[in-house]
């Protein structure tokens, strides 16, 4: 298991490299000169020549890259081409925010999806079923940017429950969190639904009612268990969605947080802050899938054995 | 005889789909006598699971349905008992052994905690105490008491089959219903698990049916034995009876389709054709189709009981009006 787990580690670093250099090149595809942007239209030639040599933007991209990982291996992230802050500590301070948003939103999804994917299953067809089922469609549907926009206008706006935007307090982390669970919850709801659907179909289950355990204690203990595992793969991938939507959600809700950081950055292409935004989010991405396939582990015996 | 402990009267089911409806069971009466065997014979739908699952109230709703039947298991009437009261049957006096050992078992649960599950609803023991009883039925069926905290996954198909039968057995059923318990397994696993079944059962004085299409395993565990075709029982008796004095044409059909051991050349006979279309039963006999006897009053007329002696009758035209007749057994 440990082994495992080392491997996967290692396998970060190939990932990450390829992240950057993918990013990198994107990057500079993008129309707009960095020192013109940074210094406005009314610059003269003269000092947008001498901050392209400053920040080394006359350079071969691929030299340009080799100084970026350089600097990236000794743990120096660059600093912002527009504010001139370190890029780290831009990231160290909006982090959390983002972090506190997605795990807010994952954690609503779980808690709303699995009970209903579950009701849904072991009624199949029932009045409750097929509501939950068109109601999980529209949420799938749904844009966040848009579902974002309604809430307020619905809870901020009229009703004046929440506040619209920023962050202060818990009351403006429900909306955006809301906001951001609503199209993992529906996925994650309708995987539960039909991996659920699956089992209590499965021998075993005969086997658990032959013994005379009870309907509920065959839902819970002999079905779902098996069920979460496909229920768990989607979790995870829908993390990855979570903080794609984290970048559109922030923006509509101001939250402070590194999507919207990434937006910003992106329109002034802010290079080093575009980069260590990339970063944060495909490590998170991937130590989250991490952290599912080992939960596989706990769930499902068979894959443990595996894993040695 | 020591009195009856499963008495089931005009059974019907039936399952009701989009294509139409299967009558899966069509009106039959079993009863078994404690500490005694009941064989189930029968080809592949003929209903035999339907019939087990009925017995336990498992009938998958929808889409089956029990249109009629009394049930009546050691003196209760098991149609009019509340699920609640159905849940304390079912693996306490009734419990049932599945066809396929490999799907059985829950993936994701230890193998003694899977039956200790069953020990703790029907014995009211503490956890300790009923993994204490799990760890007994697994040395009981011949698997190491060790091997309790393993998952099914780590054992063989046979070992499967061994924990399903401790499941099974873990509180002293006085019905034990077992579905097909050897069909999926090794020809030299088969011999070992019927072995076992015998032997269990004569030390727990527990009564049994045993649901199969081999008429060697029904030879081997069997004192009584009904032959299921098309949802109804055709013929019935002691297992002598059924083997020396074989009256409907279907029993003599599955003999003739037994392989001879001393004679290995000679060709089997199997049986023609193929079972009747359950979502649309003939009028008449289901088997006329397939018979080589068959009259014209075959296809249009249901056949009635012909009783040879108490417990051996058989539902064929053949009899009412002539009950010397002699069936060919193969030479015709």
């Amino acid at each position: 298991m440990i082994k495992y787990v080392i491997r996967r580690l290692m396998m970060l670093f190939p990932v990450m490299v390829g992240v950057i250099f993918l990013v990198f090149f994107i990057i500079s595809l993008t129309p707009g000169d960095v020192a013109t942007i940074i210094l406005g239209d009314g610059a003269t030639e003269e000092r947008i020549k001498d901050l392209r040599e400053e920040l080394g933007l006359d350079d071969p991209l691929i030299v340009q890259y080799g100084n970026y990982m350089i600097d990236l291996v000794q743990g120096d992230m660059g600093k912002s081409y527009s504010t001139g802050l370190s890029v780290a500590g831009e990231i160290k301070q909006r982090f959390p925010n983002t972090f506190k948003l997605t795990i807010t939103a994952i954690f609503l999804s779980v808690l709303i999806s699995i009970p209903i994917g579950v009701i849904s299953a072991t009624r199949q067809y029932s009045i409750f079923d097929n509501i939950g089922m068109i109601v999980a469609l529209i949420g799938i549907s749904m844009p966040s940017f848009w579902t974002g926009l309604i809430l307020i206008i619905l809870f901020s706006l009229k009703l004046g429950w929440f506040p619209s935007g920023g962050m202060k307090g818990i009351m403006s982390l429900i909306l955006p969190a809301f906001t951001l669970a609503i199209a993992s919850t529906a996925s994650i709801t309708r995987t539960t639904r039909s991996s659920m659907l699956e089992v209590i179909r499965q021998d075993y289950i005969t086997t658990a009612k032959a013994k005379g355990v009870s309907r509920r204690s065959v839902i819970n203990k002999h079905a779902l268990k098996n069920a979460l595992i496909p229920a768990v793969t989607v979790i995870g991938l829908e993390f990855g969605v979570l903080l794609g939507g984290a970048v559109l959600t922030e923006t509509v809700f101001s939250w402070p947080g590194i999507g919207r950081l990434m937006v910003e950055s992106i329109q002034r292409k802010d290079t080093p802050m575009v980069l260590g935004c990339v970063i944060v989010f495909a490590l998170s991405f991937s130590i989250v899938n991490l952290i599912i396939d080992i939960l596989y582990a706990f769930i499902d015996p068979r894959i443990k054995s595996n894993y040695s | 005889m020591k009195g009856t402990v499963l008495k089931v009267e005009n059974l019907a089911v039936r399952y009701v789909t989009e294509d139409g409806i299967v009558q899966a069971v069509n009106g039959i009466d079993i009863s078994v006598e404690k500490g005694s065997t009941l064989g189930l014979v029968g080809e592949t739908g003929a209903g035999k699971t339907t019939t087990a699952l009925s017995v336990l109230r498992l009938i998958p709703d929808p889409p089956g349905e029990v249109v009629s039947g009394k049930i009546e298991l050691d003196g209760k009437a098991l149609m009019e008992l509340p699920e609640s009261k159905m849940e304390k049957i079912r693996g306490g006096l009734v419990s049932m052994i599945f066809q396929d050992p490999m799907t059985a078992l829950n993936p994701v649960l230890k193998v003694g905690d899977q039956i200790a599950e069953a020990i703790k609803i029907h014995q009211q023991l503490s956890q300790d105490k009923a993994l204490q009883k799990a760890r007994e039925m697994l040395e009981m069926v011949g698997i190491p008491g060790a091997r309790m905290n393993e998952y099914p996954h780590q054992f063989s198909g046979g070992m499967k089959q061994r924990v399903v039968i401790a499941i099974a057995l873990s509180c002293s059923p006085k019905l034990l219903i077992a579905d097909e318990p050897t069909t999926a397994l090794d020809v030299t696993i088969q011999a070992q698990v019927l072995e076992l079944m015998k032997e269990l059962k004569e030390k727990m004085d527990m009564a049994m049916i045993m649901i199969t299409h081999d008429l060697g395993v029904v030879a081997e565990v069997c004192d009584n034995v009904a032959i299921m075709y098309a949802g109804r029982i055709v013929e019935q008796g002691t297992l002598e009876e059924i083997f020396n004095n074989t009256k409907h044409p279907y029993t003599e059909g599955l003999f003739l389709s037994i392989p001879n051991i001393d004679d290995r050349k000679a060709e089997l006979k199997p049986i023609r054709g193929l079972m009747s279309d359950p979502f649309n039963l003939p009028p008449g006999c289901s088997f006329c189709d397939r018979c080589d006897y068959a009259m014209d009053k075959c296809a249009t007329e249901k056949p009635e009981k012909v009783h040879f002696s108490p417990d051996h009758f058989v539902e064929c035209h053949l009899y009412p009006d002539n009950k010397e007749f002699q069936l060919k057994g193969g030479k015709g």
